[in-house]
């Protein structure tokens, strides 16, 4: 779904390459977690994939991304936006209408959706946000997770096949980032790819595959279980880890376990404590 | 709560028409008070206009009010402005040292007065009646590119979210020992900069996000459709009819020199 | 040192601070933590000055604050903004942390300056452009801009949200730092590892109220009261509550109590 093949790419005022040599792919139907430390070139490798950067975002590109088969080099950004969206960090500047319902309207109308076939689409998005009471609402009322919500709804009424959300929950309390993350798992569920981009690493524990890049370079790919496994490494480049993973790896280090855990209902299972498992 | 839209949700017959009957309406009315400087007639406008907003819009006397209110200070300077800088005709009613305070500067600058409040509500009885998102979809209707349309409701919809960025960055500094009151004039206007370079640098950074966003919607893509629509009906077409009649005897009179005076 | 009696507050839309009672002594760390929306930020606002109380008192240091400025204010309690971008505006990063102590009229400038920037570890970029730097170091500018005006009581607000691991790291050791030092500290966080690591005390908010203030492990020990807030524990706290052990909030004390119970 997603291709990337020997990509480099350095801004016109700078000097240093934000990326350097990164290849990797996607499937359909996967969910790609990404992380690093700031500054190592996540956002820039988001912006790629539905080609703002080099075509808005000029500079010094080199190798080739393919979406869907298609190498995007030769698309118009509109084209893409209709297979691909794109969420970023701040909420605010991706609301740019007077109310959620033009917002949701505002992609449909873009591609030429008749109005019926609009109408319908934002109520299915709003749904499947669990936002259908905000429909009239001014954005700037919101707050900042329903904001990011309306957001990604913005996005899906377009109904690209591949969704990809850079740092989207960086700002907000626990609660909404359980949220996002909630229907974020139930868009992938569904059939969509995803790539989550999330210093939080506890977000991207449920991928199937994570990336992991460090100055510009991908430095890890494979599993959660097989990166998380290398907890050491991450943590010296600057990448946390979730807690239960950490605490996992203190069990690894004096054997009383062989294999590390992503969730709380991995621990209780590993360390056999099935009777207290109802208590979840 | 800052307040982002002066839009007042009501049931009236006015809310209801088309918002390019009610533009043009508007645009009439602002023409028309230029077009008299009697005090009684532009008064008697500027009344009527107070009491068709009650009756047809459903705004309360006292709202339209509290809306002018702010615009007094500038009404009233006008008003000085003429009284004291006026014509040299007419009659001294009054003299303090070499101010001549004249009859005829007197009717003008109730006239000048009631005139620019006159043109202020015929501009916001078209916002306090439309909605923002209406009013510009009236515009694209009425063969304004698109591309302008959005511009205009983009910056409309962020008003409120940089007023309320200011009022952080101002927090802030003010945690910092910033002193807005204090000093001179100029001293004043220097302790903005640590206001306004944050706010500037922001504006400049969501601008730049915006422009992404825009793009990841397929903006720009041909043949773009229209979710609302607007459709003139009848009783548009009605209103409309109304504010020409209106515009034309108004106009007849000007000709005629009703509604002036001679200065 | 810092004292609030039955202080309420109450917005224009509404919202309100009830009766709110907190006594803050000195070389105290205390974390306020609760909902979004439960009145944590108002709180510190009025604490700051920045809102001013409806009725009831803040005494800072025996002293009702409701006759001092923020300016003044500031002198004894500083508040860290969250969003350091909201007031970066300087050329260089010496001059940035110079505008607090220029504003009060502190002596010392230049020497106060030059210890802060070495304490938050920023002295190499003295001459910088801070808009240059990395979010982490933007972080530490706005504590270094606060800090440099040596107030007695430090409030943080979130102030490791959207840092990387080695950015939060250097942030919290600067900050355990301060604590040595024996300055008073309050932390707005949502991050329970963060508060259990350098609180001793926890308030609990809920709907601009304190419904709980006391040891962070009795608080998260207390069943109803956890359901009361619906806040959510971390991953690690939920497992070491299954396990029995309690509110546990860092992964190594979960493992030694594990492995104390099952050697």
């Amino acid at each position: 779904m997603i291709r990337f093949k020997d990509v480099s790419f350095r801004y016109s005022k700078d000097q240093n390459y934000v990326l350097q040599d990164i290849s990797f792919n996607v499937k359909k139907g996967e969910f790609l977690g990404m992380s690093g430390p700031s500054g190592s070139g996540k956002s820039t490798l988001c912006l790629m994939m539905n080609g703002i950067i080099p075509k808005t975002i000029q500079g010094d590109f080199s190798g080739d991304v393919y979406i869907d088969g298609e190498n995007i080099a030769e698309k118009e950004i509109y084209e893409i936006s209709e297979k691909l969206g794109l969420i970023l960090q701040n909420p605010e500047s991706q609301l740019f209408s007077m109310t959620v319902e033009e917002e949701l309207a505002f992609g449909p109308e873009n591609l030429g959706i008749k109005r019926e076939e609009i109408e319908d689409r934002i109520s299915w998005a709003l749904r499947l946000v669990s936002m259908e009471r905000f429909r009239e609402a001014f954005p700037h009322q919101l707050s900042g997770g329903e904001k990011q919500k309306i957001a990604i709804a913005s996005l899906l009424t377009m109904k690209p096949e591949i969704l990809v959300l850079d740092e989207p929950t960086s700002n907000l309390d626990p609660k909404s980032r359980i949220e996002i993350f909630k229907i974020v798992q139930k868009l992938n569920r569904k059939g969509m790819t995803v790539v989550v981009v999330e210093h939080e690493t506890n977000f991207i524990s449920t991928a199937d595959n994570i990336l992991i890049l460090n100055e510009g370079r991908i430095v890890r790919y494979g599993t959660p279980k097989k990166i998380f496994r290398e907890a050491d490494f991450l943590k010296k480049i600057g990448v946390r880890v979730p807690e239960i993973v950490e605490f996992s790896h203190c069990l690894l280090k004096d054997g009383y376990t062989d294999d590390i855990f992503l969730s709380v209902t991995e621990a209780l299972e590993g360390l056999n404590v099935k009777s207290r498992r109802s208590l979840l | 709560m800052i307040r982002y839209t002066m839009f007042l949700k009501r049931k009236s017959i006015l809310h209801s028409i088309d918002p390019r009957s009610k533009i043009i309406l508007s645009l009439f009315l602002f023409v028309v008070c230029i077009f008299f400087n009697n005090p009684f007639f532009v008064g008697t406008l500027f009344f009527s206009l107070i009491i068709f907003l009650k009756i047809f819009g459903k705004v309360e006397i006292r709202k339209t009010l509290s809306f002018l209110k702010p615009m007094l200070p500038f009404v009233i300077m006008i008003m000085l402005l003429w009284i004291l800088l006026g014509s040299e005709k007419g009659n001294v009613i009054y003299q303090i040292w070499k101010l001549k305070i004249k009859d005829v500067n007197i009717a003008m600058a109730f006239a000048m007065g009631f005139r620019v409040l006159a043109m202020i509500l015929s501009t916001f009885l078209l916002l306090m009646t439309t909605e923002q998102r209406d009013l510009v979809l009236a515009l694209v209707k009425m063969k304004l590119p698109y591309d302008y349309g959005l511009t205009i409701a983009i910056a409309l919809r962020y008003v409120p979210t940089l007023a309320s960025l200011a009022v952080s960055i101002t927090d802030a500094q003010k945690a910092r020992g910033l002193e807005l009151e204090k000093g001179n004039i100029l001293e004043k206007i220097r302790k903005y900069v640590p206001i306004l370079v944050p706010l500037i640098v922001k504006s400049i950074q969501l601008a730049q996000e915006l422009a992404i966003a825009i793009e990841t919607r397929a903006f720009g893509k041909p043949n773009r459709t229209f979710y609302r629509d607007l459709k003139f009906k009848f009783k548009d077409l009605v209103f409309l009819f109304a504010a020409v009649i209106f515009f034309v005897i108004c106009l007849y009179l000007r000709i005629k020199d009703y509604g002036t005076l001679d200065i | 040192m810092l004292k609030v009696e039955d202080l309420c507050y109450e917005y224009e839309s509404g919202f309100q601070l009830k009766n709110i009672n907190l006594e803050v002594k000195g070389g105290e760390s205390i974390g306020i933590i609760g909902e979004n929306g439960s009145g944590k930020t108002t709180l510190v606002k009025n604490l700051i000055g920045l809102l001013r109380l409806n009725s009831g008192r803040i005494l800072l240091d025996g002293k009702d604050t409701s006759t001092m400025s923020v300016a003044e204010i500031a002198r004894s309690i500083g508040f860290v903004f969250q969003n350091p971008d909201n007031q970066i505006f300087a050329s260089s990063v010496k001059e940035e942390v110079s505008f607090g102590p220029q504003n009060l009229k502190i002596d010392n400038i230049e020497e106060k300056v030059t210890n802060v920037l070495k304490t938050t570890d920023l002295f190499k970029y003295k001459d910088s452009h801070p808009f240059n730097l990395s979010g982490g170091e933007k972080q530490r500018l706005a504590l270094a801009s606060i800090l440099v005006m040596n107030p007695k009581i430090l409030i943080l607000d979130e102030p490791t949200s959207g840092l990387d691991l080695k950015n939060a790291r250097k942030l919290i050791e600067i900050v355990k730092k301060l604590q040595k030092e024996g300055r008073t500290l309050i932390v707005i966080s949502h991050d329970m590892e963060l508060i259990s690591d350098l609180c001793d005390r926890v308030v609990l908010m809920k709907s601009g109220e304190i419904i709980a203030d006391g040891a962070i492990k009795k608080i998260f020990d207390d069943h109803d009261l956890l359901e009361k807030t619906r806040l959510d524990l971390p991953e690690i706290a939920k497992l070491s509550k299954i396990l029995g052990f309690g509110v546990v909030f860092s992964p190594e004390e979960l493992y030694r109590k594990w492995r104390a119970s099952h050697d």
